[in-house]
């Protein structure tokens, strides 16, 4: 049988697949139409380049040289790169000055903004504010308040001593303004979370726990808690993933003295990726990097989603 | 999200009565310590911000100085005139308002249509394609910053918008897709079907039908993406590489960068307070739609 007379029979399968009848298979064409440039692009912009990072990550690719294959070579090099090892020990160092803080902080604020008091919704909006403001921005303005000396964080520490403190340049102390300004501008992001968990608590279960006597801490502790552990779980788990990813804000606190922080004190794996990259063109070792960074993503979310059954209440589980 | 209001609207009583025990449990002295925390800690937000305007507004004597002053003696209004009469803050200003005016017709336009086909139109398959998108969300962008950039590099997209505009027409937003099919599945089917007997085409439908009565989501997207867009700096930072090209936040970064001593802060100041003006008006009016987009899907921008 030549190829022409099937034709016919293998389009006619190719409708019969889309739908049984005309209309629904017009419904049908009309459904892959229009997601079609949208998917088309999501291979191009997204797909290929999702394949090309493996492909990158085991080749030495730099302006010189033309790209070749090395093999894991850049997988061992990051092993041995003490700058590597002090890119993730900073990150990690940023998650744990980040995260419990803010979470606290934002469940906090949360709970008494769910309270009904007089200009909540202006209140809400004051802590909000600085996630819409651009971190660029804030941490502009951050780094002009902690100047030492002539900075106003630097005055007002002045009494105890702390008014000659270069926050931006000590090693030991850079990453605390940077958690500062993740801090305050990721706050008000975990608040408005908490609050829809908050709203979405059954009023029942606080009318019950007053009928068996309970007081406003054992409300909070035994009901608000255990109901808003999935919420938290959320919330953490977010706020980790964000402070993996910390970068405008050591790109730009650290302009002014040394890029990165002295002795690359405040580089972040995001800003080392940056700098292998784009400043010394290693695309090959930078996809590595990348890889990895996006493997302890993914590790993060697998280990919280495993731990979640022992802190984690869901109201499906009640038996 | 049809679920979702379904619920709210149930449960509106019982919160209120909620906070009625709430209430009935709050002291005064108790709702004054409450205040005290909630103030000083919303005067603690605000301070950045408000240091930022005031800084701008005073003169270089005053900057210099080591100051704890928040307001200048007499606003320097100078500031700001000397700032738009620099050629390159302008334009600056003006391709950041091109990139975002651009990524906001070409995201809406293409996501609508990808929400619009994922909830109101059958198709074998879709349900596969849908989890597929959505499984683009595990994916952090540092995963793709690379060999992104080289195949930008090759097709000769560096030093032009195309690698931060282009993307927003033809690819991706898969938690703005996510967000608009859930509001799309909440309305009512008939609509559709009506307009369909009429004789309208799907892609009438999306138009005439669904995107008018999608106005909120549409709303919430179009935040998502003027704040994100407007305020990012990784992309402009490694693909646009010339001043001309510059938008606000690589615009800033290069005015605090300047090697001058002492830096002219006021300066600094004016450029971010302009910045950062549009992103805040635009939230202040859209608050709403911002907050319930975030307590949706967990995202920003």
């Amino acid at each position: 049988m030549n190829p022409e007379s099937r034709l016919p029979a293998l389009a006619a399968r190719a409708l019969s697949w889309l739908g049984p009848t005309p209309l629904s298979r017009r419904k049908a064409l009309w459904g892959l139409a229009l997601i079609a440039p949208n998917t088309l692009g999501l291979f191009f912009f997204f797909g290929i380049p999702v394949l090309m990072a493996f492909s990158t990550s085991v080749q030495e690719w730099n302006a010189i040289k033309p790209p070749h294959f090395v093999g894991l070579d850049n997988f061992e090099r990051l092993i041995s790169d003490d700058k590597f090892a002090q890119a993730l020990t900073n990150t990690l160092k940023l998650i744990g000055l980040t995260v419990p803080l803010e979470v606290l902080l934002a469940l906090g604020v949360a709970v008494l903004l769910n309270l009904p008091l007089r200009g909540r919704n202006l209140l809400r909006t004051a802590y909000f504010l600085p996630v819409v403001t651009s971190t660029v921005a804030a941490s502009v303005v951050w780094t002009s308040i902690l100047q030492p000396r002539y900075g106003i964080v630097s005055r007002l520490l002045e009494p105890v001593g702390l008014g000659e403190t270069k926050w931006l340049v000590e090693p030991g102390l850079v990453l605390i303004p940077i958690a500062a300004v993740a801090i305050w501008q990721r706050l008000g992001f975990d608040m408005i979370i908490f609050l829809a968990g908050l709203q979405s608590i059954p009023g029942v279960l606080y009318e019950a726990a007053v009928i068996d006597g309970a007081g406003r801490w054992e409300r909070f502790r035994h009901v608000t808690l255990p109901m808003l552990s999935p919420t938290t779980f959320l919330v953490m788990v977010l706020a980790i993933i964000n402070a993996f990813q910390i970068f405008d804000q050591v790109y730009i606190m650290t302009l002014r003295t040394v890029p990165g922080g002295v002795g690359g004190s405040a580089t972040t794996l995001t800003y080392y990726l940056y700098r292998r990259a784009f400043t010394h063109s290693e695309f090959g070792y930078a996809s590595a990097i990348a890889l990895v960074l996006f493997a302890l993503i993914l590790a993060v979310t697998a280990f919280q989603l495993t731990v979640q059954r022992y802190w984690v209440y869901y109201e499906s589980e009640e038996g | 999200m049809a679920t979702q209001t379904a619920r709210h609207s149930t449960s509106l009583p019982i919160s209120v009565s909620a906070r009625r025990l709430v209430r009935h449990g709050l002291q005064r002295l108790n709702l004054i310590v409450v205040y005290a925390l909630l103030l000083s800690g919303s005067a603690f937000f605000l301070f950045p911000l408000v240091w930022m305007v005031g800084t701008s507004l005073k003169t270089v004597e005053e900057v210099g100085r080591s100051q704890l002053h928040l307001l200048p003696e007499t606003p320097q209004w100078e500031n700001y005139d000397k700032l738009f009469h620099e050629e390159a803050f302008f334009r600056a200003y003006t391709n950041s308002i091109f990139i975002v005016t651009l990524v906001l017709i070409g995201t809406v336009i293409s996501v609508s249509l990808v929400a619009f086909s994922f909830s109101r139109l059958e198709w074998k398959g879709r349900d596969v394609v849908f989890a597929l998108m959505m499984s683009t969300l595990m994916l952090p962008y540092q995963a793709t910053l690379v060999p992104q950039y080289v195949m930008f590099h090759k097709i000769g997209w560096i030093r032009t918008f195309n690698p931060i505009t282009l993307p927003g027409f033809f690819a991706g937003g898969a938690a703005l897709i996510f967000l608009l099919r859930q509001f799309m599945l909440s309305l009512p089917r008939e609509l559709d079907e009506a307009a369909m007997i009429d004789g309208a085409n799907p892609l009438q439908v999306w138009w005439y039908v669904i995107m008018p009565l999608s106005r909120p989501a549409v709303a919430t997207i179009s935040v998502f993406l003027f704040v994100g867009q407007w305020n990012n700096l990784m992309m402009p930072l490694i693909y646009l590489q010339k001043p001309a090209l510059y938008t606000m936040p690589v615009y800033v970064a290069q005015k605090l960068n300047l090697q001058e001593v002492p830096l002219p802060w006021q300066d600094v100041m004016a450029a971010s307070v302009t910045f950062v003006i549009p992103v805040l008006i635009v939230f202040l009016f859209t608050q709403r739609y911002f907050i319930k987009g975030i307590s949706t899907t967990g995202i920003k921008g």
